[in-house]
């Protein structure tokens, strides 16, 4: 019953979001057209637009009919986004969405997914050991570090790791997802050297954000480590390694999972400007390209493929808490006074 | 951190002397400040972090109020194109590409960033608030209703969102930008407030109100409010730096029209003038990525510093502080 | 953009485009190493590579449709080439076999044939008549010039003309049109136009070839490089061997190479061997390598101050020749960087710099030596100042005041993307600054700036180009007073001036249009020279829009393995070098 109650959340939400981005998408001022007269004018004279023919090109390129009340092309869309049909690209002539997006996600969900798995492993394994050592130098030098790495915005990160190791030093590619002339393939060198290009914007996701991750976990496993409980099973001789490992660590761990769940959706908005720093062709570089040129069906395909994703992140989340911790009942919801 | 709230529960104590004893309404709001505010700030400045913190948060509100009229405006020809940093007192991190003094840019960008920062942390915090703690206190339908509205608020990507937004309404004012920044960033911080209200409700002294016929506004003000109020100041301070992050983003990607300087402007303008591939010019981009940086550490520092309160067991070593500074503290 | 063969400016240098990371491979890391082993094509001599910031997959073969096109100079060839140092012309493509009263006769060069076969069919009369008739449906301007159209043998097309038109105008108009439409694929949309009678069936025409996507690449061109392949990372072609110039190749592949939108990292990084046109900052100058050559030619372009003609302040003749003189012209082209000049006297005259960066009088060629001397220069601010109390403006604690009592404010209008204009506006913010006017720069997102303010008329003061990219006076007068009167609200019918010679004369009714119409068929130079006077004195008075400066457009190649001329040779002085080089035997693998 709590699951399909919870699906039936998730699709009211998902709907309500499809809507919500609907409705903002067609209060867009001008529409693919203002892109054009934008490129037009930017280009004056060297193409093969004139000034008189731009006013009919906002006829020329509107991608729905707006003698169609807005009720209906909403249904309609509804309509085709359930039977996974998000249309024709505006701007993109000739290319369904579909096809974009199935081009884009898959580097976007690669570059996200390292990047998250590190930024926790990597932070939560920091803030365990913080803990355990609370006070000592290591943990004031770590916690210091780690505030001070939670407060570097993400691309600046990017700008400051392109500066040294791909201008100054040449190690790492500045751009792009693989390099030119390799074959894509499932052979060792093409994953090794998708792995290579990944490597600084995943390194800058990574370096700013597992001080925060850190921080928490340090946090939650101190408070763990002054349970009564733990203390109890000291006195009956539990070894400290295993009171650390599934105690303490387990735990503390515990408020962290919808944590990382809900950072899918911040991280899938912050790849818009990293992609578009690294030039990697994923969703946020599309969805970038999308609002520049006033592409409605492309942005909101995107837009719907990342509400998805993150839609389905919390729901995992939820649906597999109660597995996780046995404490977790699901009757919050009682009407109170 | 259901536990948390041990060192408040004077406050029922204090509902029953209030309504007992001849007190004025001033001097119950006093009590009230005192209590949810002014004792976990005294509590929390004796941490070094928060110390720090607010010295550096402290810094930038006078860059922003003061600095202006202790540094002249950014003009061009202030100084020779791309001067470099520390050679004169006229421009002391250097000049730009048209010879303004990078300090006038930085000092004269604070002040629509702080409007930003307050705007946007402002918004958030009260909406997340409200909605946190009435969908937890009242539960049921209403309950269900605002969950689902932070649900889906959620649920839709933030910096899209706003990108979005942004292109519709072409806000230019710094408090509205402030407010269009943090449109979603509510509904996470509502969602732990929920919870946080959820475990506070069941309290017996919130009882105790209940059946003495307090009204659902007065439980939520009196009892639970103070309850939670740390939580909402650290969620306060983290929209801010929230804030800082998405404006200098957009500015940087020029999505964001307007008047106003701003740090992301100096950075993109030193980045497109390819300030990074040289070693004498790198200073025009690492400037305004110090006052980044800085103001977004300090609110961290700040932030971080006074989340101790939450943590019963480091508070308990400062209880003895609280009884001193606190009278209403048993 | 992917229109790559076009004369598109870049304007912002936030384009992009890369490859010698793998090339060279200097200090190159060990993966990096390994997959510039792998990618194997570079630095052989073989493969010339160039910039794209876009997905090649992304791109469709009809250049009509604006949206993502494919359409590359080294594809299909160029109607002619203009020398802007000496203002001459080549016939390339298409020569003019005739031009006599109002008739011109225009033939396809022999020998050109399209990329369809081993060789492939001829270009004809049928493909450079559907060039001319797209070019009609889509309005630009070649039909602008011409009455009546048809086919004149196999190879010729013969025009009438509307009117005697003068041949340099003609010429020039001619700039900037390649031929890459085969009436094969065009056929519909030619038949539909001669069957069409109304302006609505045209638009309808209009609309559906705007919409159209091609997928056929190889029969769009007709130049010394035909389509090979593509993939999300690069678009290769390879030499065509059946083009008349091909002898004068001698590698194998032109490739277009999708590279981050950091054009400088690009460029520094040897990513690429070459790129057409890219507005470097100093930074890069400073930094390029020794084998990074560049050169400079006139962009005939350049950034200009457009004034809202029905704003209560600007639509006063007087107030804006005073904000004129209160503009530091000099200090915008300097703010600019190396690569601009001010305008000497902003009259619509292009030429103000030449392709070393240095000041040019090209413009004076255009006028007459009295007109050239005449042309006020706007740079006096004590004049500006007279000029504004004069209209009742007044001056109190360094503030000036409008008439009404308020303080006289404004904001000038910047596109956010193009950030190499912002210094230019940013100075002249500074200007009025300092002189007691009130101004900011508002910096509005690009595809909005354009829509909502520019071409709506919604500003006051605004930000935009001077010219259209041609050098000939009339294409900049027709922009002023026909194309762009719309959007700065400006009435050429009800236009006043002072008197030729006399600045502050009393305001007499002028009539551009009716001069441009007179200039446009004017037989001898003589007469034209007289009308182009009297067009550039209008303007020169009346700003419709002050034109602050002119720029260079810089072209760069790694001459490691590249030869080409030296960066002072006038054959660059001609748009653009990296198209024309290849086909001349002026740039040689090394």
């Amino acid at each position: 019953m709590y699951i399909l109650k919870r699906l039936g959340q998730a699709f009211v939400t998902f709907v309500a979001v499809i809507t919500v981005t609907f409705g903002l998408i067609r209060a867009m001022p001008g529409g693919p057209a203002d892109y054009i007269r934008a490129r037009v004018m930017r280009n004056r004279g060297s193409e093969g637009v004139s000034m008189s023919e731009i006013n009919s090109l906002t006829e020329a390129y509107t991608n729905f009919d707006p003698s169609t009340p807005v009720y209906v092309q909403y249904f309609d869309y509804v309509t085709n986004i359930l039977q996974g049909n998000l249309g024709q690209s505006v701007s993109f002539a000739g290319q369904s969405v579909n096809s974009l997006i199935i081009k884009a996600a898959p580097w976007t969900i690669f570059l996200l997914t390292i990047a998250i798995l590190l930024t926790f492993a990597v932070g939560i394994v920091l803030g365990a050991v913080m803990a355990y050592r609370e006070g000592s130098r290591f943990d004031t030098g770590s916690t210091v570090l780690s505030m001070f790495v939670n407060s570097v915005p993400y691309y600046v990160a990017a700008l400051l790791l392109v500066y040294v190791f791909s201008i100054q030093l040449s190690i790492f590619p500045q751009s792009g997802n693989y390099a030119v002339g390799l074959e894509p393939g499932l052979t060792p060198i093409f994953i090794a050297d998708v792995f290579y290009h990944a490597a600084l914007p995943v390194a800058s996701l990574v370096l700013t954000g597992f001080g925060g991750v850190a921080i928490t976990m340090r946090g939650n496993s101190i408070q763990e480590i002054g349970e009564d409980y733990i203390r109890v099973a000291h006195l009956r001789g539990v070894p400290g390694r295993r009171i650390a490992v599934r105690y303490v660590g387990r735990n503390a761990l515990l408020p962290m999972y919808t944590n990382l769940m809900i950072s899918v959706g911040f991280m899938f908005g912050g790849s818009v400007i990293l992609e578009q720093i690294f030039a990697y062709p994923g969703l946020g570089n599309y969805l970038l390209q999308g609002i520049h040129a006033r592409d409605y069906p492309l942005m909101m395909g995107i837009f719907i493929v990342i509400t998805a994703a993150v839609l389905i992140c919390i729901l995992i989340a939820d649906l597999t808490y109660g597995l996780i911790d046995p404490r977790v009942s699901a009757g919050e919801g009682k009407e109170a006074y | 951190m259901a536990e948390t709230n041990s060192t408040f529960d004077a406050t029922d104590d204090r509902d029953s002397t209030s309504d007992g004893s001849a007190a004025t309404r001033s001097e119950l709001y006093k009590e009230w400040l005192d209590v949810a505010v002014l004792a976990p700030l005294r509590i929390a400045w004796n941490d070094w972090r928060t110390k720090t913190g607010s010295l550096i948060i402290l810094f930038y509100v006078l860059m922003g109020t003061v600095g202006p009229y202790l540094v002249p405006a950014p003009t061009q020809g202030q100084g020779p194109q791309l001067a470099g940093p520390f050679q004169s007192m006229s421009y002391p991190l250097g000049t730009n590409k048209i010879g303004a003094s990078l300090l006038s840019e930085i000092v004269y960008s604070t002040p629509p960033v702080l409007k930003m920062i307050l705007a946007g942390a402002v918004f958030s915090t009260v909406v997340a608030t409200i909605v946190g703690t009435v969908s937890g206190y009242k539960g049921g339908i209403i309950d269900s209703v605002l969950t689902t509205l932070s649900d889906i608020a959620m649920t839709i990507p933030g910096l899209p969102l706003i990108i979005l937004l942004i292109a519709v309404f072409e806000p230019e004012s710094p408090y509205l930008i402030g407010i269009f920044l943090v449109i979603n960033s509510w509904a996470g911080l509502a969602r732990s407030i929920r919870s946080q209200v959820l475990s506070i409700r069941d309290h017996s002294y919130v009882e105790v109100s209940r059946i003495m016929g307090a009204s659902t506004p007065k439980i939520i003000v009196d009892d639970v409010l103070p309850n939670i109020m740390p939580y909402v100041l650290i969620n306060f301070v983290n929209s801010a730096r929230g804030v800082i992050f998405g404006s200098v983003a957009l500015f940087y990607l020029g999505f964001l029209s307007g008047f106003s300087n701003n740090w992301g402007i100096t950075l993109n303008e030193a980045f497109t003038n390819a300030a990074i591939y040289s070693l004498d010019g790198i200073y025009w981009l690492v400037f305004p990525m110090i006052a980044i940086v800085g103001l977004s550490f300090g609110l961290v520092l700040f932030a971080q510093g006074t989340e101790k309160l939450f943590n019963p067991r480091i508070r308990a070593r400062h209880a003895e502080a609280v009884d001193d500074t606190a009278p209403y503290e048993e | 953009m992917p229109s790559h063969g076009k004369g598109k400016l870049g304007k912002s240098n936030r384009q992009s485009i890369s490859r010698r990371h793998l090339l060279r491979g200097a200090a190159m890391g060990g993966a990096m190493a390994m997959a510039g082993c792998l990618g194997g094509v570079e630095g052989d001599g073989e493969t010339f590579v160039e910039p794209i910031t876009v997905d090649p997959t992304n791109y469709q073969f009809n250049h009509l449709n604006l949206q993502h096109p494919f359409s590359h100079a080294m594809q299909s060839d160029q109607l002619q080439r203009y020398f802007i140092n000496d203002g001459t012309f080549e016939s390339y493509a298409v020569n003019i076999e005739e031009f006599e009263g109002d008739t011109a006769v225009l033939k396809v060069r022999d020998d050109l044939t399209w990329h369809n076969g081993d060789p492939g069919d001829p270009v004809n009369a049928d493909d450079l008549y559907t060039k001319l008739v797209t070019d009609a449906i889509i309005g630009d301007t070649m039909s602008t010039l011409w009455t009546d159209i048809q086919r004149d043998g196999d190879k010729s097309v013969e025009l009438t003309l509307d009117g005697t038109i003068n041949k340099n105008l003609f010429r020039d108009g001619l700039n900037y049109y390649w031929l890459e439409t085969p009436f094969r694929l065009y056929k519909d949309y030619v038949e539909r136009w001669e069957d069409a009678t109304t302006d609505d069936e045209i638009a309808d025409i209009r609309n559906d070839l705007r919409n159209d996507s091609f997928d056929e690449e190889k029969v769009k061109g007709n130049g010394p490089f035909q389509f090979e392949e593509r993939d999300n990372r690069h678009l290769k072609m390879s030499l065509y061997e059946h083009h008349p110039d091909a002898d004068n190749i001698n590698w194998k592949n032109w490739e277009l190479r999708k590279v981050s939108t950091d054009t400088a990292s690009v460029l520094l990084g040897g990513e690429v061997d070459g790129i057409r046109n890219y507005s470097a900052p100093e930074t890069v100058f400073e930094q390029a390598p020794d084998d990074l050559l560049n050169a400079q030619l006139p962009a005939l372009w350049g950034h200009s101050l457009p004034f809202n003609h029905e704003d209560d302040d600007f639509s006063n003749i007087r107030v804006r020749q005073a904000v004129s003189e209160f503009i530091d012209r000099q200090a915008c082209a300097d703010n600019y960087g190396r690569l601009g000049q001010p305008v000497e006297a902003p009259s619509g005259l292009v030429g103000n710099i030449d392709g070393q960066n240095e000041p040019s009088n090209r413009w004076e060629n255009k006028v007459s030596d009295e007109m050239a001397e005449q042309l006020y220069r706007y740079d006096d601010p004590e004049r500006g100042r007279e000029l504004l109390r004069g209209e009742g403006y007044q001056k109190d604690d360094d503030t000036w005041y409008r008439p009404n009592g308020d303080p006289f404010e404004m904001t000038i209008k910047v596109p956010a993307g193009l950030t190499d204009w912002h210094p230019v506006y940013q100075t002249i913010v500074d200007n009025l600054e300092n002189e007691g006017i009130g101004a900011e720069l508002q910096r509005i997102e690009e595809s909005t700036y354009w829509a909502d303010h520019y071409t709506a008329g919604n500003y006051k003061v605004a930000s935009t180009g001077w010219t259209l990219q041609r050098s000939s006076p009339y294409y900049v007068f027709d922009m002023y007073y026909n194309i762009d009167t719309e959007f700065m609200n400006l009435d050429p019918e009800n236009l006043e001036a002072p008197p030729m010679g006399e600045p502050d004369g009393e305001l007499q009714s002028v009539d551009p249009r009716g001069l441009m119409e007179e200039l446009l068929v004017a037989q001898d130079e003589e007469e034209a020279t007289a009308i182009t006077d009297e067009l550039a004195w209008i303007t020169n008075q009346t700003v419709p829009m002050l034109q602050l400066n002119e720029i260079n457009d810089p072209v760069w190649f790694y001459t490691d393995d590249w030869e080409v001329p030296d960066p002072d040779s006038e054959k660059y002085q001609s748009k653009w070098p990296l198209w024309w080089f290849p086909r001349n035997g002026d740039m040689q693998a090394k």
